[in-house]
């Protein structure tokens, strides 16, 4: 056999293997929800004869007894609402630091970006704070004031390279038809921009929609959480769990987003390269 | 139908309020067995209402509560679900809408202190775990239920249904001396009890002629022998830092042999620990010995892998808080529920079956906006007729002796009574009243745990684990 | 589109468009209060929400760090550097140090080497690649609750399939999650599961926009694909690697979630990070004050680290406009 025939066979073996790795623990989670609790703890390893009850049994409880589209439907609304407040306020910014040039420009434009970094924890004693003050404790408005800021650095960032990917000279041919700034943004900038703001918004709407830690503690009653939220009380380290259930809970937290992402795909490769590869 | 069928609650109201409706029943007579089974006057007015029964003051009780929405906060460890599947009873009866919370202790602990700090609270009705009273009615956040429990009905069986160790940890509290105990109740004990007991195969130990061990001495040689061939002889919560393991393992050994944990008070700046008397290093070294007896993966046990490691069949013997241990018992969840027994823990003489007092109890936050509301529902969770259909469905332990004790689930359930004396013989933790408790059990159960892995000896353990004691005893200013 | 080119040829169209009226056309340049009021349209509102919600927390929080929560009563004192002298003394604090650190450093190490090596790998012509590329990029998507879930399912010493294949393999019993001094490296493991293809993205996204005739002219010189991947290819991802690195170093710094849906932190603060332990402080003891001391030392260690992307950001940003 060839070096060359042999290499192609390692290849595929490799990428078999990537594959594995890759969806391995979420298969494996998937198959536990479809075990009964006994199974689980009988069965090493999983067999796969599935009992259609046992599915129907542990999925039923967790959607129905565990309020699941309650959280869904929660979890989109923060989501949408705040990724879209977000776009609003953060596209206009960039198309500012794109384009103008005033004194401090870099360092705002620096500031606002550093935000992306900041650890969430070190805001998130006064933001409780803050919410509780105004009242605003478990109410969608007290988690999507605070998520809004979490996103502006994060649409901010991606909308910057997506603006300076066009040349300048369109700006200024408006502007000789008289557009002002405001108006070129809208009416001429923002079809051009489009494919960058759909990246930004997927961002927007993958990191809001994962977030728990600052949401734990604005939202206590249960029927106002969001599915993380919602997830990280039932699934903590420390409590006796019910392996087929938290299972069934794991697996539909993430349906979601996963389903969210085959639709998204290439914004989001997109989007991570936009910061390393702007040509 | 099995018992074990959630779709099928028992419902004890059900033959009263029959009887009240269909006439056989007399007004007077309902009151009493609605009272017998722990009802308040709200609950029985509105029942008296639906049947047609009621005189004007049955009906102004009952309708004074309907349409309130009250928050009730439960720890998530299976009684909620008991507690949701009568939602709609609670609803139905009361008029009350409950919205429950149920979370693992640790948010549950975090979410009662933001609720009771802040103006007003996110629930009305909470769960407080015995380590933490000290902590929360300690710091005068729950209301004073001596006028409440005075218009009980009856018959409820408050004080005299739960044990007098019951009442001192999880009721009455002395604040001003910060104490437990005293005739000041602030909570009512319940959702569930949490004695330790020791399940067996009976089975196993049949086979290998083995007696059911009533001293430590037998404990181990029984591991000893019935370790092997796929069984754990006996398996303990070995994880390191686990506060089960400290609790259900280490305190168990150390007080059934006459063992003292503290001496002193925190008042008196006095509070010094003993983890270096021989008592307090023979029990872990009895642990070391047991871990030998015992499969390799047990050092990663909490208690949740310790029970589902029994309900697999692959455990000859364990100590275990009873309500963890509930589904051991139940057939839908354990493979080998037919063969399991019970009894108190191993002990020298008049200690035996001593272990350490565990559970929760209910109460009123003082920034509650709904307090009548809760307190009705908290009536009924404590209640005779929710305790004895919570056995029944989940296998928790109830509060009550009447339910612990109660023939027809003991028929179906003969470890219930075992854990009913457990219950009545526990004691409470030396140290849980003050706040450092969970701070020093944890720092112990990481000492401890070097030594079941073999890193270091048992008494170096106990002396690290009571340097550290010392430490933060003296820190909180209870050690000069 | 009018000819951009001929924008100076302006008075020329004025006078060629006779019927628009002159008066109407406005200045070339804005003047500069009209600059300056849009510039204030555009960047305000985001300005302004930022500072409410992102600029005032951080200086509250740092505020707090030096007072003191009395749980009891609700108050708050005064107690000037005594957080960050207790912080600094503390065994438990540098145990977080150090996790943290590990977790950083060795993660993101092992990060960039195998995202690196997936680039490369990636490079060739296989069929399927494009669906594996697909599930790999999943990983990151996933609330990192639920991955923590998953493979504390998988590494269950009772009956977890990580387990059983161990034992099969003749490896014994292996505390991943229980034994403290493995946890971290547990922790390590899965914190790279799940971003590794993050680096991957990144070099492999460089990798396709290098030019094809680097490669061409390194195989026409006899090099073999060891040393044109070692002295061509590497040099020139390397500021997609170091972009990748440094990001992830900072994001790893602040992993939060990961720890409390994987260990709690346990067994016995082994993998407690920085996030978690002001998380820990702050919400479970309730002390506010020490909290935002210790979230303070990340704010300031990720401002330098922050400091150090964009110096790379900039450098690179030099490198593609010549």
């Amino acid at each position: 056999m060839s070096t060359r025939v042999f290499g192609r066979i390692v290849s595929y073996i490799v990428l078999v293997l990537i594959a594995i790795i890759g969806a391995a623990p979420f298969i494996y989670l998937l198959i536990l929800s479809f075990k009964s609790r006994l199974d689980i703890i009988i069965e090493v390893p999983p067999t796969l004869h599935f009992n259609w009850a046992t599915i129907k049994e542990n999925y039923s409880t967790v959607i129905d007894e565990g309020h699941y589209l309650t959280y869904v439907k929660n979890s989109i609304i923060v989501t949408g609402i705040a990724t879209t407040i977000g776009l609003v306020l953060g596209v206009p910014a960039a198309y500012a630091f794109s384009r103008l040039r005033f004194r401090g420009s870099d360092t705002w434009s620096s500031t606002i970006l550093s935000f992306r970094f900041m650890p969430p924890v070190a805001v998130a004693i006064p933001i409780f704070l803050m919410i509780h003050w105004v009242g605003l404790a478990n109410t969608a408005t007290g988690l999507i004031l605070p998520y809004i800021a979490f996103t502006l650095p994060l649409v901010v960032w991606i909308m910057i390279g997506f603006f300076d990917e066009i040349p300048r000279e369109i700006d200024e041919a408006a502007m000789i038809d008289g557009l002002t700034r405001p108006q070129i943004l809208f009416k001429v900038l923002l079809p051009l921009v489009r494919p960058g703001i759909i990246v930004a918004a997927t961002f927007g709407v993958i990191f809001i929609w994962n977030e728990f830690l600052v949401g734990l503690y604005i939202i206590s009653q249960q029927d106002k959480e969001t599915i993380p939220i919602a997830a990280s009380s039932l699934l903590t380290v420390e409590s006796p769990i019910e392996w087929n259930i938290a299972a069934t809970v794991g697996i539909l937290t993430v349906i979601p987003i996963l389903l969210f992402s085959i639709v998204v795909q290439r914004y989001i490769v997109r989007g991570i390269t936009a910061g390393a590869v702007r040509q | 139908m099995s018992d074990f069928d959630r779709q099928d609650p028992p419902d004890p109201m059900n033959n009263i309020v029959g009887g009240l409706v269909s006439g056989q029943m007399s007004r007077e007579e309902f009151i009493k067995r609605a009272g017998l089974l722990g009802l308040s006057a709200t609950a029985i007015g509105g029942m008296l209402v639906a049947a047609g029964k009621a005189t004007a003051a049955d009906t102004r009780a009952a309708t004074r509560l309907a349409g309130t929405t009250i928050n009730l906060l439960v720890p998530a460890e299976g009684a909620d679900k008991g507690v949701r599947a009568q939602l709609g009873y609670i609803k139905k009866q009361f008029g009350i809408d409950v919205k429950v919370t149920a979370l693992p202790v640790g948010p549950l602990i975090e979410k009662t202190t933001q609720s009771v700090k802040a103006k007003t609270g996110t629930y009305d009705a909470i769960s407080v775990l015995g380590f933490t009273v000290s902590q929360f009615v300690g710091g005068g956040y729950f209301s004073n239920l001596t006028p409440m429990i005075k218009k009980l009905p009856r018959g409820y069986g408050y004080p005299a249904d739960f044990a007098k160790g019951e009442l001192d940890y999880l009721s009455n509290y002395n604040i001003k001396r910060q104490a437990f105990g005293g005739t000041t109740p602030y909570l009512i004990p319940g959702l569930y009890a949490g004695p330790i007991l020791m399940f067996y195969r009976k089975d196993l130990l049949k086979d290998a002629g083995i007696n059911v061990p009533t001293n430590w001495t037998q404990y181990l040689a029984a591991a000893q022998k019935l370790n092997g061939n796929g069984i754990a002889g006996n398996t303990m919560i070995a994880k390191s830092g686990d506060v089960s393991m400290f609790l259900v393992d280490w305190f168990t050994r150390f007080v059934s042999i006459g063992g003292v944990l503290m001496s002193g008070s925190p008042q008196r700046k006095n509070f010094a620990p003993q983890l270096t008397s021989p008592k307090a290093v023979a029990a872990l070294q009895h642990m070391v010995d047991c871990v030998q007896a015992s499969t390799p993966a047990v050092l990663s046990y909490d208690f949740t892998l310790s029970s589902d490691a029994f309900s697999a069949g692959k455990t000859a013997m364990m100590l275990m808080w009873t309500t963890i241990a509930g589904p051991v018992y139940n057939p839908k969840t354990s493979k080998v529920a037919n063969s399991v027994a019970v009894s108190v823990c191993p002990g020298i003489g008049s200690g035996r079956g001593k272990i350490v007092r565990g559970g929760w109890g209910m109460g009123i936050p003082n920034n509650a906006a709904n307090k009548d509301a809760a307190w009705t529902v908290i009536t009924y969770l404590c209640s005779r007729a929710w305790g004895k259909f919570e056995v029944a469905a989940n296998q928790t332990d109830p509060t009550r002796n009447s339910v612990f004790f109660d023939p027809a689930l003991n028929s179906k359930f003969p470890y219930l009574k075992t854990a009913g004396a457990a219950n009545v013989k526990a004691q409470i933790l030396d140290i849980a009243n003050i706040p450092q408790t969970f701070q020093l059990i944890t720092i112990a159960a990481e000492q401890f745990a070097g030594a079941l892995s073999g890193s270091v000896s048992a008494k170096e353990a106990c002396t690290s684990a009571n340097n550290e004691w010392v430490k933060v005893l003296k820190g909180a200013g209870y050690l000069k | 589109m009018p000819d951009i080119s001929s924008s100076d040829e302006r008075p020329e169209v004025a006078t060629a468009v006779a019927s628009e009226p002159v008066v109407n056309r406005p200045k070339r340049l804005a003047s500069p209060t009209q600059r300056r009021g849009e510039t204030l349209l555009l960047l305000g509102p985001c300005a302004l929400y930022l500072i409410v919600f992102s600029v005032y927390p951080l200086v509250a929080s740092l505020g707090r760090s030096f007072m003191d929560y009395n749980q009891r009563e609700n108050t708050w004192t005064w107690v000037g550097f005594r957080n960050y002298s207790e912080l600094f003394h503390s065994h438990e604090f540098a145990n977080t140090v150090q996790n943290t650190l590990t977790l950083t450093f060795a993660g993101v190490a092992i990060q960039v080497v195998l995202g690196t090596a997936l680039a490369l790998f990636f490079n060739q012509q296989l069929r399927g690649a494009t669906i594996v590329r697909g599930i790999i990029v999943l990983p990151m998507l996933l609330t990192p609750i639920v991955v923590g879930l998953m493979w504390r399912a998988l590494l269950n010493p009772e009956w977890g399939l990580l387990n059983w294949v161990g034992i099969k393999l003749g490896f014994g019993y292996i505390g991943w999650l229980s034994d403290p001094s493995l946890a971290i490296w547990t922790l390590v493991i899965v914190d790279s599961w799940q971003w590794t293809p993050f680096v991957f993205v990144i070099v492999y996204a460089r990798l396709q926009a290098l030019p094809h005739e680097v490669f061409e002219a390194g195989s026409v010189d006899g090099a073999n694909w060891f040393q044109r991947t070692l002295y061509l290819t590497l040099p020139l991802l390397m500021p997609a690697i170091v972009f990748a690195a440094v990001f992830r170093a900072i994001d790893a710094f602040r992993t939060f979630d990961l720890v409390y849906g994987l260990t709690n932190g346990g067994p016995v603060q082994a993998t407690s990070t920085l996030s978690f332990e002001a998380f820990q402080n702050g919400f479970e003891f309730q002390r506010y004050g020490y909290a935002s001391a210790v979230s303070y030392v990340m704010v300031i260690a990720a401002a330098v680290g922050i400091t150090v992307l964009f110096k790379v950001v900039k450098v690179r940003r030099v490198d593609l406009a010549t």
